[in-house]
Order: C-alpha cells, then structure tokens, then sequence
C-alpha cells in the first residue's frame, strides 16, 4: 500500500491519523478549484511541504486541530481545513490557508485526513487520494520531509528573527511547536 | 515544629523526616492528591501519568509518552533518548466563583506558557514548551533529567562529611571551591540572562532549579585536579513569574533565592550566595556599560531588601 502512513496520537487513542505525501504532482490548481467549490469529496487537509518541517511539526498542528474541536473552539468550517489553518503562527484563516494550503503551483503536497470515529477506513482513503492527486505518492518519512521544505519559508511563515539559527532541525521543530500551541494567545 | 513532628510521628509511626524531605528532593515521591481533583478524564483515560507533586495552585503529572507523537516516531526525530514529559495541571477551585475560577486559570496558565516559550526562544534553558490547554488549565513541557539544586548539593555535603574523618576542613572547604562553585556560577549567570530580558521568577528558590545530567557531574566528584564539568542549570515552574523592568523585583528574586539557601543549606549558604552573586554579576548582559549600571542598582537595591525583607514597607 504506498507510502501512506496513518497513526494514532497518544493522548487521541480513538482517532486515526492518516498523512500522505506527494511529488510531482501535475493538478494542484484542479484541486484547489474543488477545495474552493467546497467538494465534499476533497474533504482532506492539502499542505504545501515546502512549509513543513518534520512529522513532529504535522503532528503539532494535528493535535491542536483536534483539542481546539474538543473545546469546541474550531475557527474553520471543518476539522480538515482547522488542521492547516492551525499550521500557522496567526489567526488570519485567509492568510495562513495561502501561506501553508496548496496553492496552484504547488508541485508536492503533504495531505492529512483525520478520523475521529473508530471505523476503520484506511483503504479507502488512499484510494480516494489516488483519484484525486495525479502525483507520485512516497514514503511518510522526515527525510522525505526534510527534502521539501523550504527553510526561509519556514522563517518567513512563524516570523523567527535571523539572530536564530535554522540549521538544527529539531530545534526549529520545537520553535514552530511552540507557536503552533500559543496561536492566538501570544 | 517539634510538636508537629510527635503528632506526625503520632499518625505516621516509623515516618522519618529526613527521608521524607531526600525523597521530595529527588522528585520521585507521588503525594496523593488533597481531596478529589483529577485531571480531565479524556486524557486520564488515554495516557499513564504519575502524579509527581502538588503545590497549592497545581499538580505535575509525569508522562513517559509524548502528548501526540507516537513512541516510535519519537525516536526518528530526535536523536537523544527522552526524558519524558511533564504535564502541569490547575485544578478548578470549588471555593471561587465559576467565572472567575475559569477566568483566573486562563490567564495564569497562559502566562506561563508565553513566558516560557519567550525565554525558551531567548536561548534560556528552560523547559521547551509543548502544548497549551488555556481552558483545562493544562501546560505540556519537557522532563528535565536531573536533580533539584537543592538535593544536588546536599549530597554532595554529605559525600564530603563522610569523607571528613581522613580529609580534614580544609580539603572539604577546597573541595566545595572546586565542585559546587562552578555549577552556582553557572546557576547565577542563567538567572542573569532571565533578569537581562525584563523577566522576573516569582518564585526563586534551589527547588526550582534543576541540574541537567548532560555533562556528568561524577566526573567532578572523581576527579578533584581536574578541570571540573559544570552541570547544566535548568530554571522551572514559572507560574508566578512576571515582565518586570524594576530593579526592585529583581532584587526580591535574589533575596528569595538567598533565604532559600539559608534555610536549605544553613553552614554554608554564605559562600553558596556569594558564588551565586558572582556569577549573576559577571552573566548580566556580558559585560555591556547599560548592563553594568543595571546590575549596580539591582545589587544596592538587594542590600536594601536584606534590611527589610521581601515586602516593600508600607509605611508612609
């Protein structure tokens, strides 16, 4: 089965994490029209990867998407674009949907689908995916991450000051989990 | 006190204080909750946590899982082992008014979180930050692996009284110079750079500094003509801290720092201030000409606070 990977957040047992990640792909504007059109079909989270660092920084976003629905705090319509809005490092929804969603150049995507009930539907959501991103799916792995993020735009996005080096990845994924958490309340 | 102790002992035969006290040092002791307040039952449910101690404002939860990364994907991302994860809680109090008790929680947990994850980005060590629940009242930050300041040095008091018989005052006294100087120098310069950032603690004391166990400190006890490794010094739990340009409150950080050491360490806090004192002096700001004038007055206004005591007078 691909290079899918879906996951369980410890602290959300009940909910399936389902990340897909894609290159080369060739209908990112198609896509985003649908998205736009408000197809039910494409009811995922499109991420560009350039502004991805880690697994560790999808799962931030992820997880605050999913305690903000639990408090019952959603500034989205759904959970799928919650998720990327809650990529960003400020509360304009228009502006971090631009900054981190698929744009229509975007030539790789990261897509995560989250499933809060406990059916079990792994298959099918590849399968969906598959019929609608016209791309070469690869492995979920930080290295595949790592190969297609752009660091400036990761700079650019959660506004870190040049005095602080990015060359450490892991410590950049613990600046940007930190902004992820205190989104809207710095 | 002595009272207290036989009433203790009275309830608690073959309780020993002592042993008591070694054993909250070390952070390992689950204290029972006072009365029933448990933590939100959706994360109760999904993870194992032990309680690791109660304060009166909120009860630290150890974790050994990540709040959502997975164990095996733990290990992808970061190279060192973790150390675990803590999770700090504040209880609603049935005692306040609901609104107010919401309100009072919000703002108090996110004060801590925004200061943490400002000092954090300031290069100060401190806990990295994890996740927020300003609602739940709930902050997720990283374990430190290390010993209190406090239990530190206590044994390392004890190592060398043990060692009295055949070394004599003046190898001990030597002994302290060579190993709990560097890591109170260390410990001075880092409260340094939390004051240079306008930042006050709150709650200063030789618990809520903990000793990272990076560099081995074993290695110093061992060998004595070496040149001693500094253990990393790691300031927690800033709930009561506070953005403060005055020098005053800076220097009521100092002097709560220096009765906690008085009363922690009483034959030799003088010294152990002293060295605290020189490394806060030589950390603020490195050696820039405002920084200089800055920790002048924070030093004058320390000599003032000695005299009267940590609340300012208020008389006249």
């Amino acid at each position: 089965m691909m290079g899918g990977l879906t996951l369980h957040l410890p602290q959300f047992p009940h909910s399936s994490v389902h990340i897909g990640l894609y290159t080369s792909v060739s209908n990112a504007a198609t896509i985003r029209k649908e998205l736009l059109a408000g197809n039910t079909r494409y009811s995922y989270a499109f991420v560009d990867p350039r502004g991805v660092l880690s697994l560790a920084h999808v799962l931030a976003a992820v997880y605050r998407a999913l305690t903000d629905m639990q408090a019952g705090t959603l500034r989205t319509k759904t959970l799928s674009s919650e998720i990327v809005f809650a990529f960003g490092g400020t509360m304009n929804i228009a502006e971090t949907l631009r900054r981190f969603g698929i744009n229509d150049n975007s030539d790789s995507l990261l897509v995560v689908k989250v499933d809060t009930d406990q059916m079990e539907r792994t298959n099918s959501v590849w399968n969906e995916l598959e019929g609608i991103i016209q791309g070469t799916s690869i492995p979920v792995t930080d290295e595949n991450i790592e190969k297609l993020t752009d660091i400036e735009t990761i700079r650019k996005n959660y506004k870190i000051q040049q005095g602080i080096s990015l060359a450490n990845r892991s410590e950049v994924t613990k600046i940007v989990t930190g902004a992820i958490a205190l989104r809207g309340y710095l | 006190m002595t009272l207290f102790r036989k009433l203790w002992s009275f309830a608690y035969p073959g309780f020993s204080f002592s042993h008591f006290h070694r054993v909250m040092a070390t952070r390992t002791l689950s204290v029972m909750p006072l009365g029933n307040v448990t933590l939100p039952s959706a994360i109760s449910e999904a993870l194992a946590l032990t309680l690791i101690a109660q304060g009166a404002e909120a009860q630290i939860y150890f974790s050994v899982e990540h709040p959502f990364i997975p164990a095996t994907y733990l290990t992808g991302t970061n190279s060192q082992p973790s150390a675990g994860y803590i999770l700090k809680y504040r209880p609603p109090k049935r005692y306040r008014h609901n609104a107010l008790d919401a309100q009072l929680t919000k703002h108090r947990t996110l004060s801590e979180a925004r200061i943490l994850y400002k000092l954090f980005l300031a290069g100060i060590s401190v806990p990295q930050l994890i996740a927020v629940d300003p609602r739940q009242g709930l902050i997720w930050m990283e374990n430190i692996d290390g010993q209190s300041l406090k239990s530190w040095i206590w044994a390392q008091e004890t190592e060398m009284e043990e060692r009295q018989v055949d070394e004599g005052e003046d190898a001990q006294a030597q002994k302290r110079v060579h190993i709990i100087k560097p890591v109170l120098l260390a410990v001075g310069s880092e409260i340094a750079k939390l004051h240079f950032l306008e930042t006050v603690h709150g709650d200063l004391t030789t618990s809520n500094v903990l000793l990272r166990d990076s560099s081995r400190v074993e290695a110093i006890t061992v060998t004595f003509s070496d040149k001693p490794m500094v253990k990393d010094p790691v300031i927690i739990d800033f709930g009561l801290a506070q953005q403060s340009t005055l020098p005053e409150d800076k220097a009521v950080d100092l002097y709560v720092l220096e009765r906690a050491f008085i009363s922690t360490h009483p034959i030799h806090s003088e010294e152990y201030v002293e060295w605290v004192l020189e490394g806060y002096v030589a950390g603020f700001g490195r050696g820039k000409k405002t920084a200089m004038f800055k920790v002048n007055e924070i030093m004058r206004k320390l000599d003032a606070v000695r005299l009267r005591g940590r609340k300012r007078s208020m008389v006249g």
